[in-house]
């Protein structure tokens, strides 16, 4: 590109930037009676505006009161615009011709003024003169202001609250009313109280009447505020100030006069000037009880509802879902609930809020814009998105839900993007520098981190007597196994260690001793003959031995004969047996089983 | 008897006590930057097997810009137990900052978190704690005290194999038998320094042990693959050495 086209371009964008943003200022009237009030709406629009700040102080030569404020973000084609209004109740202090002056308004980038405002006060008009709204009191008779009251008597300021306690985020109503019973030169001048720990939310328009006190009949002027406490503790208004002129002469103008008003504004401000204060307040605010994860900073009493743009899109192409929570309440401290979209990618939130003051309830509507952008082609559904607020009325957390919206999403461009300039700051977390962990303060104790640096000490030794117990039981099993496949085998190759086994146990000094050693030659006789001998004749069982073996020492058999009969003998008898002679016989016995055993093995 | 118990309960107390005064002096220190006055304390606890005091001794090594120590000592604590928190993050810079690279960005990461979930120590309590288990399961079932436990012998089983395996494994791991070079070093070819230099690794090299003689290490560096013998004063072994 040249540098012709370059210069060209930054025209283009130049001209293009200045009027992306429109500061306008306009009224509903421009001739007032003095004795009413009219509406300074100053509206805001264009690219990239964030919360603009308007210096209404440059107006002094009337009353302000914000009666509310609206803002609007309109998304076409990828290109967000937004736009805010702001209406102010203005009232004329006194008759004349006034200019609104240039109204200074920063967008967050630039510096705007509105244009300047003729504006023509007027005498009062009668008609139009606020009729008494209440009488606090009436009594049968009825004083009229006169010399004799008392300077306190005559005018003075009160401020109330409606409630002595609230809630964080619910609404207290601010009265402050100045009651005058002599006649005033002109309008009063108000110097609104300070508040501590509130946000604050002008009540327009003021409400003017009579009312009857103590059998004093006064004209009052009642100013309202929306206050919303922040934290818990205690929260404090400071005395509100109303300077007001008095009459010359009170005794010249009645403020009963059924030209009262008339006569009252149309006054100079030559009079006296007189300065009146309310009362200093305080509140209590309890705290909120412990709110859920998902609370959204809604405190009031709110209903909720959502809508998209399109219903069907293209998958990559951008949809407005536009969530919108009407209700009483703070509605700017509502913070947008965050989605959880499966199926769909968000971009950006956008908010914008209309604020509405009706019968004195602060309320409104949030707005909340969430550009989306489906991932994939489908029938798709938005699930219910949930809304948490405390409900002021209940005082209890509620949680509402919208309805699923579905949306039929089909095959769009690929590649395709739209950015979105919301020239919101960047939040993203700047890494600076990386450093190491810190140290453990409290060590911790770390038994098992020793107890297995001893088991891993241990470990080979240990390993080496486990295996030891593994193999000892896996011979025990083999030997298990032989025995179950042929016992008769087993008992045969064991024969001898079980004879051996119990001849070990036999004691000398024990009677059944002859008994034990008895079966044991029978066991063994049994196990090599693979029959059960201890019923058969001693004959029989030479039978048995000769059919396994034929070969069989006879004079072996016959010495085992020999030694069993004897035994049988003794006990047959249960003569006495000298503990040398068992002895003898048990060797004996153990050497005859021994022969046998070789015998057996040729 | 009673007095004795009494007396040894007192000792206990008083040595923990002494040990707790000893620890807060050393966090002291280390929050005022006095950090060799906090490693002076740690180091005196150097050999209580205690993890996270290895991790201090790191900690105030790092903070002494003595990173080859440092590192040493990471190194050791990973040994000990591998899930002291904030361990990791501080083994992987220490050892980036000084030219190692630990875990390879090819293999899944939570292979590595399960091969070093445990310390092979821990490794090997759990195989000796199941395989005692199996043993007695068997021998029980041998002398028919109890059935019924094929299916849970079958368990053991695997699961003794399984923490064997894993030891095996682990035995492999490029943090078993090694240490880090904490001055710049001549390897050697042989065990003495008459032999011809080979090479020359720089401080804060990991490096693995393969065998000692006299003041030699014979070491091997798996980065560049070669192995040869260097000074045991050059080098800190971040492994237990005596079984």
């Amino acid at each position: 590109m040249n540098l012709i086209g370059k210069i060209i371009l930054f025209f283009i964008f130049a001209i293009n930037s200045y009027s992306q943003t429109v500061v306008r200022a306009f009224v509903d009237k421009q001739v007032v009676p003095i004795n009413e009030s009219f509406n300074l709406t100053i509206s805001i629009s264009g690219d990239n505006i964030n919360n603009p700040k308007i210096d209404i102080s440059v107006i002094t030569d009337f009353n302000i009161y914000s009666s509310g404020s609206s803002s609007n973000i309109s998304i076409i084609n990828g290109h967000i615009s937004t736009s805010y209004e702001y209406t102010y109740t203005l009232i004329p202090k006194r008759t004349g011709h006034f200019i609104i002056p240039k109204i200074p308004v920063f967008t967050g980038r630039e510096k705007y003024f509105t244009s300047e405002i003729p504006i023509e006060v007027t005498k009062p008009n009668i008609a139009s003169q606020p009729k008494p709204q209440q009488q606090r009191q009436i009594k049968p008779t009825q004083r009229t202001p006169r010399k004799n009251l008392s300077s306190d008597e005559m005018m003075f300021v009160e401020a109330k609250l409606d409630k002595s306690e609230a809630y964080q985020g619910e609404q207290v109503t601010l009265s402050v009313k100045f009651y005058t019973a002599v006649p005033i030169s002109a309008n009063p001048n108000y110097l609104p109280p300070t508040f501590t720990n509130f946000v604050a939310e002008e009540l327009p328009p003021i409400r003017t009447g009579t009312e009857i006190i103590n059998g004093i009949r006064y004209y009052y002027a009642e100013i309202k505020t929306a206050l919303f406490p922040i934290m818990e503790g205690e929260a404090s208004i400071s005395p509100a100030t109303v300077v007001v002129y008095t009459q010359p002469s009170i005794d010249d103008i009645d403020p009963f006069d059924p030209n009262f008003i008339q006569k009252f504004f149309s006054q100079s401000l030559s009079g006296k000037e007189v300065k009146l204060t309310s009362n200093p307040i305080k509140i209590k605010v309890k705290p909120l009880p412990k709110p859920p994860s998902n609370f959204n900073n809604a405190i009031g009493n709110f209903f909720i509802t959502a809508k998209i743009s399109d219903k069907t899109a293209y998958t990559g192409s951008a949809i407005n879902l536009v969530l919108e929570i009407t209700g009483k309440g703070n509605v700017k401290s509502i913070v947008p609930p965050t989605l959880n979209l499966r199926d769909f990618k968000i971009y950006d939130t956008l908010t914008s809020e209309t604020i509405s003051k009706n019968n004195d309830i602060v309320g409104g509507t949030k707005k909340i814009t969430y550009i989306i952008s489906p991932l994939k082609e489908g029938d798709l559904e938005i699930d219910p998105i949930p809304f948490v607020f405390f409900n002021i009325d209940t005082h209890k957390y509620e949680t509402l839900y919208t309805q699923p919206i579905k949306i039929k999403v089909l095959k769009g461009e690929t590649g395709k993007s739209i950015d979105f300039d919301t020239s919101k700051p960047s939040l993203e977390i700047t890494k600076k520098s990386s450093d190491i962990n810190y140290i453990y303060e409290k060590i911790p104790n770390s038994f098992f981190t020793r107890f297995s640096i001893y088991v891993y000490k241990i470990s080979t030794y240990l390993n080496i007597f486990l295996a030891l117990i593994l193999v000892i039981n896996y011979i025990i099993i083999k030997r298990k196994q032989i025995f179950l496949t042929n016992p008769s085998e087993y008992l045969f190759k064991n024969a001898l260690s079980n004879f051996k086994h119990r001849v070990k146990s036999i004691k000398t000094n024990d009677k059944n001793s002859l008994a034990i050693l008895y079966d044991s030659i029978y066991d063994y006789l049994s196990a090599k003959t693979g029959k059960n001998l201890s019923h058969l004749t001693f004959s029989k069982i030479e039978e048995e031995i000769k059919n396994i073996k034929p070969n069989f020492s006879n004079d072996l058999i016959k010495e085992l004969k020999e030694i069993i009969e004897k035994i049988e003998f003794i006990n047959y008898t249960k003569s006495e047996i000298k503990e040398d002679e068992l002895k003898n016989i048990i060797e004996k016995s153990i050497n005859i089983i021994l022969r046998f055993e070789k015998e057996f093995e040729k | 008897m009673k007095k004795i118990t009494l007396l040894l309960i007192f000792l206990f107390i008083a040595i923990k006590i002494s040990y707790a005064d000893d620890f807060i002096d050393a966090s002291n220190f280390y929050k005022n930057s006095e950090y060799s006055k906090a490693l002076e304390i740690y180091k005196k606890y150097e050999n209580s097997d205690n993890p996270y005091i290895l991790y201090n001794i790191g900690n105030c090594y790092y903070k002494m810009n003595n990173k080859a120590e440092a590192l040493a000592y990471y190194i050791k604590t990973f040994n000990l137990n591998p899930r002291v928190s904030g361990l990791k993050e501080n083994l992987i810079k220490t050892a980036t900052e000084n030219g190692n690279e630990l875990f390879s960005q090819d293999i899944p990461q939570i292979l590595y978190s399960i091969y070093y979930s445990m310390s092979k120590y821990e490794i090997i309590t759990f195989f000796e704690i199941f395989f005692i288990a199996l043993v007695i399961l068997l021998t029980l079932k041998l002398k028919n005290k109890i059935s019924n436990v094929n299916n849970h012998i079958f368990i053991l089983i695997i699961i003794t194999a399984i923490f064997g395996t894993w030891y095996i494994l682990r035995k492999n791991s490029v943090f078993d038998r090694c240490g880090v070079i904490i001055e710049d070093a001549d390897l050697y070819s042989g065990p003495s320094n008459t032999f011809q230099v080979v090479a020359n690794i720089p401080k804060g090299r990991i490096i693995e042990v393969l065998s000692e003689k006299n003041d030699f290490i014979e070491v091997g560096v798996p980065k560049e693959n070669i192995k040869g013998w260097l000074e045991s004063k050059n080098l800190i072994k971040s492994y237990m050495e005596a079984k």
